[in-house]
């Protein structure tokens, strides 16, 4: 009996030992899957796959890169001069034209002759370049010169300034534009919400009655908890009009208008931190300065805020983390266009928007959808460093109180 | 009957107690003084194994209750803590009912049934001499009992399990004088059933309430002899100078 | 400027910055009760969507959202409890509970839709539950975990230690000592935290885009496995991409209604818990 209970309690404490790790085990799985899936796109081919791109024998051409495809194919370049051949205009070719050159008969049963028929295309145009489906692409044609795929590359994310995944036939990833997006939205929140955060957090810990903080402190938690797509609504319909008419701009989904309702959110963490860091001054040193005949306000900003600057500095920081994650109200107010920010009035994209929005289009195991656990992973790394870097910074508070 | 052989515990590096022996006899008071820090709680806490609670602490020699180790492998602490109850500083009794916590020892051992327990409770509050002050409220709260008559509950709590040994860490420090001498008389009627080892930094209270007493300093038994002895003719000078407030 | 003068001006600005808060506060919260208050009615609390969303009501999302609440919260509690009792009660203060520590902290500053990548390519994807009630409530589940063990370890640190010895010296085990003691003690703010919980669940859209939210689908769910629609994407749906973005406005506003008296709820539920039970332990 004694020995059953005894055998029940190493069990139980075996339960509670074994989900102690559960959190660790989260990340772990995070990290595996998000890396797993998004570093899968760098083995991915630089043009849409299970298509080539050729071009006629006599171009001196070896290989393009991603951006000088797309823009091949949109007709922003149209010689071949500017991607590093002969000076001779470009003649883009997508496949379905085929069809409007030759006849069904011309084609042959099943299409047994449409890949002889391309390369008959190819041979006659020697500025062609063709976008054609591997299964029909000319074989072993002298007339006809594949272009080699190369996967994306490091450089092609990273360095990228376009973001179009969706473009044919060459789609592109540049995660700069959305980088700088978040980056830029989220910083300039900070800007607005750190004064304010700041003077409330003095308030709060310096100057507010008991009655007041009674008041104020509940209603910065209610403002924590209001849910972020609450946040996006209001922004949608009361931040962005009013954000058009005042500043007379021809919409109101600015990085603006993403700030203004991230420095909203932003507010009760920063203050909430702050707080605890002033409050945390020792009563010795404000005795000390009040006794030199320093004012109130003087101890405040000559003894307080700088005793607690480590700790206001951990509260930008996790104030910048929260605001980088931040999905729902951002998708909603900034207009997602994905280019590179120009202006705090212009529409951005930022990362954790492109991923809400497009994952659901992007089919599963595709690049695109690697792309987007790409996105993922830069995410979890930025706010990683985020997290650990405000501990690191909140230590240092300690060890200097010491 | 309790015995220690050159007992030495260490706090991480700190040599809390050095080379402590003595032996206890059954059914006597036995009261450890000296000044704070010389390590008398922490030779009691050996007694029930409470130090194990405590990270990066060591034991070495050997603590024998009737015979047995009790740092013995074979030996079940919660088994050892029942046989040595324990008396803490500031009364801590459980927030349930008065009932409730006399009863929990039974409860977590598993000993008898309701109507056991029932009288087991009365019989353990008789005994704490508190039984007639609450009769009537076994189901209020514990917390609304005053500083004296909660420090008694746990008295009752900790008879509640038939210890044989009952240690008392400084019982009476948290209680006004009235009280104070209501522990003390209920110790004197303890001592036909129990073992009783108390800690105390009053002077005068080991000398009323204990047969022998062992004088600790600096994590040194530097005395142990029968109380009467102590306070009238110690051996050693520091004992003397201790006694006579010339320090601590 | 003399000293006097500066903190005056000082001092009013603070002032003024803390009222501004409050009113950023109720100019939210009293704009979306002024404009959502006259559509909420019975019948918009208890019937589907009609007319591509322009009219009726909002019963499936509620529902929805009661679903992943009570499946997260199943999944999250337990786990998130033991997971606290074990850092309180058992860890030694070694560099595994820095980790695990460090690792908790982390894994509540990872962005929400990070837990919904993560939840699709696992549950949804991998261990093949497709959209459902079961991945979305384990994605929501991951995503309050620390939340539970944050507040239960502080729960549990609040209990004096006097109370285990206590029990520990009547010869009551660990275990025992940690069921019968503490954990009573500690249950109102472990209670806190799941409540706080409850309102972040039903608030949290982007974990639940991609594991379990449905754009449109007026049937209440029948299993698990079921796909459901949500409050929070609901809301988001109809304010950016319904059929008719200007005649769903008013069920807009009474969704976001809806939302957000749920989660003020929940918040100032735990709020009150905390402030009265912190109180009654101060004073014992």
């Amino acid at each position: 009996m004694r020995r059953l209970k005894r055998i029940a309690e190493r069990m139980v404490e075996g339960l509670l030992t074994l989900s102690g790790g559960v959190t660790s085990l989260a990340i772990l799985l995070i990290i595996i899957f998000l890396f797993k899936e998004g570093l899968g796109l760098f083995n991915s081919p630089n043009v849409e796959k299970g298509y080539s791109l050729c071009v006629n024998s006599s171009n001196e051409i070896v290989r393009l890169n991603p951006l000088q495809i797309k823009n091949i194919f949109d007709y922003e370049v149209s010689n071949w001069q500017e991607v590093g051949g002969a000076d001779e205009e470009i003649m883009p070719f997508r496949f379905d034209e085929i069809f409007s050159q030759y006849s069904d008969e011309e084609l042959g049963e099943d299409y047994a002759l449409l890949p002889q028929r391309l390369s008959e295309v190819i041979a006659k145009h020697p500025n062609i370049i063709a976008f054609l489906p591997q299964k029909y692409t000319p074989k072993d044609e002298a007339s006809v010169k594949v272009l080699p795929t190369k996967n994306i590359s490091f450089a092609d994310f990273f360095g990228g300034k376009e973001w179009l995944p969706t473009a044919t036939p060459s789609p592109l990833y540049g995660l700069l534009p959305l980088l700088l997006g978040t980056l830029w939205v989220s910083i300039f929140a900070i800007l607005i919400a750190l004064p304010l955060g700041l003077g409330v957090a003095i308030y709060l810990s310096e100057l507010a009655t008991e009655h007041a903080g009674k008041f104020l402190k509940p209603a910065i938690e209610l403002l924590a908890g209001i849910p972020s797509v609450v946040y996006g609504f209001f922004g949608l319909v009361v931040l962005v009009p009013l954000v058009q008419r005042s500043l007379n701009l021809p919409v109101g989904e600015t990085a603006f208008t993403g700030s203004l309702i991230l420095a909203i959110m932003a507010l009760p963490t920063i203050i909430t931190v702050a707080e605890d860091a002033m409050r945390n001054t020792p009563r010795a040193m404000r005795e000390a300065s009040l006794a030199l005949g320093a004012t109130h306000w003087q101890t405040i900003y000559k003894v307080v805020v700088p005793y607690a600057s480590s700790g206001i500095s951990a509260a930008v920081v996790l104030g910048v983390g929260r605001a980088i994650g931040e999905t729902m109200a951002v998708l909603m107010v900034t207009g997602n266009a994905a280019a590179m920010p120009r202006s705090l009035f212009e529409s951005v994209r930022t990362i954790p928007a492109t991923i809400a929005a497009e994952l659901g289009e992007a089919p599963a195991g595709g690049a695109h959808y690697q792309s987007l656990f790409l996105l993922g992973c830069i995410l979890f790394v930025i706010t990683m460093m985020v997290s650990i870097s405000a501990e690191v910074i909140s230590k240092r508070q300690y060890s200097k109180g010491v | 009957m309790i015995e220690a052989k050159n007992v030495n515990f260490y706090y991480g590096n700190f040599h809390a107690l050095k080379n402590i022996s003595m032996q206890m006899e059954a059914n006597t008071v036995t009261a450890f003084i000296g000044p704070s820090g010389c390590g008398k709680s922490t030779f009691l806490r050996i007694l029930n194994r409470m130090n194990d609670l405590i990270d990066d602490t060591h034991l070495a020699g050997e603590c024998l209750i009737d015979g047995q180790n009790i740092y013995d492998k074979s030996v079940q602490v919660d088994e050892l803590r029942k046989k040595v109850g324990m008396v803490f500083q500031k009364p801590n009794p459980f927030p349930k009912s008065i009932f409730e916590n006399v009863a929990y020892g039974l409860r977590v051992n598993s000993m008898g049934d309701k109507s056991f327990i029932a009288g087991r409770v009365e019989e353990s509050l008789r005994g704490a001499a508190l039984w007639e002050e609450v009769k009537d409220k076994l189901k209020k709260s514990a917390f609304e009992l005053s500083g004296g008559q909660q420090q008694r509950l746990c008295i009752a709590r900790a008879l509640a399990i038939s210890p044989s040994i009952l240690l008392m860490d400084e019982p009476a420090s948290a209680l006004d004088p009235i009280s104070t001498s209501k522990i003390e008389e209920l110790m004197y009627a303890l001592k036909q059933k129990y073992t009783i080892v108390i800690v105390t930094h009053n002077m005068q209270q080991a000398a009323r309430v204990s047969d022998k007493t062992g004088f600790f300093m600096l994590g040194e038994l530097v005395e142990y002899c029968d109380t009467k002895k102590m306070f009238l003719n110690p051996d050693k000078a520091q004992t003397q100078n201790y006694i006579t407030g010339k320090f601590g | 400027m003399n000293k006097k003068t500066s903190q005056k001006v000082a001092f009013l600005t603070f002032r003024l910055l803390g009222l501004l808060v409050v009113g950023i506060l109720f100019w939210i919260l009293g704009f979306i009760v002024y404009n959502g208050i006259g559509i909420i009615s019975w019948e918009f609390l208890t019937t589907a969507p009609k007319e591509g969303m322009t009219a009726g009501g909002i019963l499936p999302a509620i529902v929805g959202t009661l679903c992943l609440v009570v499946g997260s919260v199943i999944f999250a509690f337990p786990l998130g409890v033991m997971s606290g009792i074990y850092m309180v009660e058992y860890a030694k203060n070694g560099w595994v509970v820095k980790l695990i520590r460090v690792m908790t902290n982390n894994l509540g500053s990872i962005p929400s839709v990070v837990f919904g990548l993560f939840g699709m390519a696992l549950f949804v994807n991998t261990l093949g539950f497709g959209d459902s009630i079961i991945a979305g409530s384990l994605t929501l589940g991951l995503l309050v975990l620390p939340l539970i063990i944050r507040t239960t370890e502080e729960a549990l640190k609040a209990i004096p230690s006097s109370f285990r010895t206590g029990s520990l010296a009547l010869g009551a085990t660990k275990l025992q000592t940690i069921r019968r003691v503490v954990l009573p003690m500690a249950f109102p703010n472990i209670i806190t935290g799941l409540i706080l919980s409850v309102g972040r669940i039903s608030g949290e859209t982007a974990p639940i885009l991609f594991t379990v939210a449905a754009y449109f689908l007026p049937k209440l769910p029948h299993s698990i496995f079921d796909q459901v629609m949500a409050l929070p994407y609901h809301l988001y749906v109809i304010a950016t991409s319904g059929t008719d973005i200007e005649a769903s406005r008013p069920i807009a506003y009474g969704t976001a209604l809806v939302l957000i008296a749920i989660v003020l709820f929940m918040n100032t539920l735990a709020g009150m818990l905390r402030r009265y039970f912190g109180k009654k332990v101060k004073t014992n």
